[in-house]
């Protein structure tokens, strides 16, 4: 099974972040072919990922290193479909 | 039979987490209802200098999680559960969420205010994209770049300075009519050297390709602008239709009316925080929510 790389990009004072994160965390708790990684883009090295990939806002998810989802808020139905599209296209 | 709660709360910034405090340490059962955001309009801060007992200040994020913890200490309980309906029968108000209803014998509404857009040409397809609403979550994403800060009020001042911290350079655009006092942080926002402001004008669209690139302006000489971002600061309070629809008295800019003790038209039912216009710090929107719940309890004590 190929692993699908998902980033969430969030920082402590993002109000909307807190709501994100605990949709990311339903939608993907169940799921076994997922590596989540939690990008703070208030550290330098979180800015920068979020940079490299154009991003300007927060909260995000990137899939696979591509910026699928911008702001709050979204919809878990819109999260699985991304993930659905990646496991089809593969990494 | 439903349970009834002694205490509905609508909103829990720094109003209604107060008013939560307020009854839940006197014994009451109070349930707080958000729609995800605990700490509302404040969690946006940067920095809170002026809320008594921290000389050092701390940011809203920090300081609402005080009020949160604070709550829940005392029994208050947060529901994440978006509010769709607020009927009053009698001596019940019944709340309707998108997960069901709740019923309590008092209704304090803290539901803050609704950020107003532009409404221009660009606004929601550059959303993301260079178009943001909180200087201090996308602040970082513009470093060395040029943004431009659109709103008239103390918010707008404040975060056009901070947005220099990163941006290379900064155009403040107030609006036609100005600032909207004379903010103590005006005078720094005209010295820095990293800051334009663009007065009397007003934002006709938003374009660029893939990404923001310039503001189109009108109202004065300037008719373009060159930006990467923009963040829209724009305060504005709006009744829901839900309080209309309920039967609480508003005015005419949408700030739910109420008396000394924050009573509403209503019996039963208070108001406190932004969405009464009054104050528009965290220790006024703390201290209405306050006198709501004490008045609150009051009327509970009355009842019985």
């Amino acid at each position: 099974m190929t692993m699908i790389r998902l980033e969430y990009f969030h920082n402590p004072v993002c109000p909307y972040c807190p709501a994100a994160k605990s949709l990311v965390t339903r939608v993907v708790d169940e799921l076994k072919d997922i590596e989540v990684i939690d990008v703070d883009t208030y550290t330098d090295e979180g800015i920068t990922r979020g940079m490299s990939l154009n991003l300007m806002a927060v909260p995000a998810v990137a899939i696979n290193g591509v910026v699928k989802l911008i702001g709050w808020p979204f919809e878990a139905e819109d999260l699985l479909a991304y993930i659905n599209e990646a496991r089809k296209v593969g990494p | 039979m439903e349970k009834v709660w002694d205490v509905i709360i609508i909103g829990a910034g720094p109003a209604g987490l107060t008013a939560g405090i307020y009854t839940a340490r006197h014994g009451h059962n109070t349930l707080i209802l958000h729609s995800g955001k605990i700490g509302g309009r404040a969690l946006e801060a940067h920095m809170i200098e002026n809320y008594p007992g921290f000389p050092q200040g701390l940011t809203g994020v920090e300081l609402m999680k005080l009020f949160h913890e604070q709550a829940t200490r005392f029994g208050a309980i947060l529901r994440h559960e978006t509010v769709i309906g607020l009927a009053d029968a009698g001596d019940y108000k019944s709340v309707s969420t998108r997960s069901g209803y709740h019923q309590g014998k008092t209704v304090i509404i803290t539901t803050g205010i609704q950020r107003k857009q532009l409404s221009v040409p660009g606004e929601m397809e550059f959303k993301g994209r260079g178009v943001s609403y909180c200087a201090i979550c996308d602040g970082p994403f513009f470093r060395d770049k040029v943004v431009a800060i659109v709103g008239s009020g103390h918010e707008a001042v404040v975060d056009a300075l901070h947005l220099t911290d990163t941006a290379s350079k900064v155009y403040a655009i107030p609006g036609k009519k100005g600032y909207s006092e004379n903010y103590p942080e005006l005078a720094a926002l005209k010295s820095n050297p990293k800051i334009e402001i663009i007065d009397g004008h007003d934002i006709a669209e938003i374009s660029g390709s893939e990404f923001v690139t310039n503001l189109k302006l009108t109202g004065g000489k300037v008719e373009r602008i060159d930006v990467d971002g923009v963040f829209i600061l724009l305060e504005h309070v709006s009744t829901s239709n839900i309080l209309v629809e309920a039967g609480i008295n508003a005015d005419e800019g949408g700030c739910v009316l109420v008396d000394r003790n924050q009573q509403t038209n209503i019996p039963g039912v208070y108001a406190a925080g932004d969405c009464s216009c009054m104050g528009w710090q965290v220790v006024t929107a703390a201290g209405d929510g306050a006198k709501a719940a004490l008045t609150a309890m009051k009327y509970l004590k009355q009842r019985q």
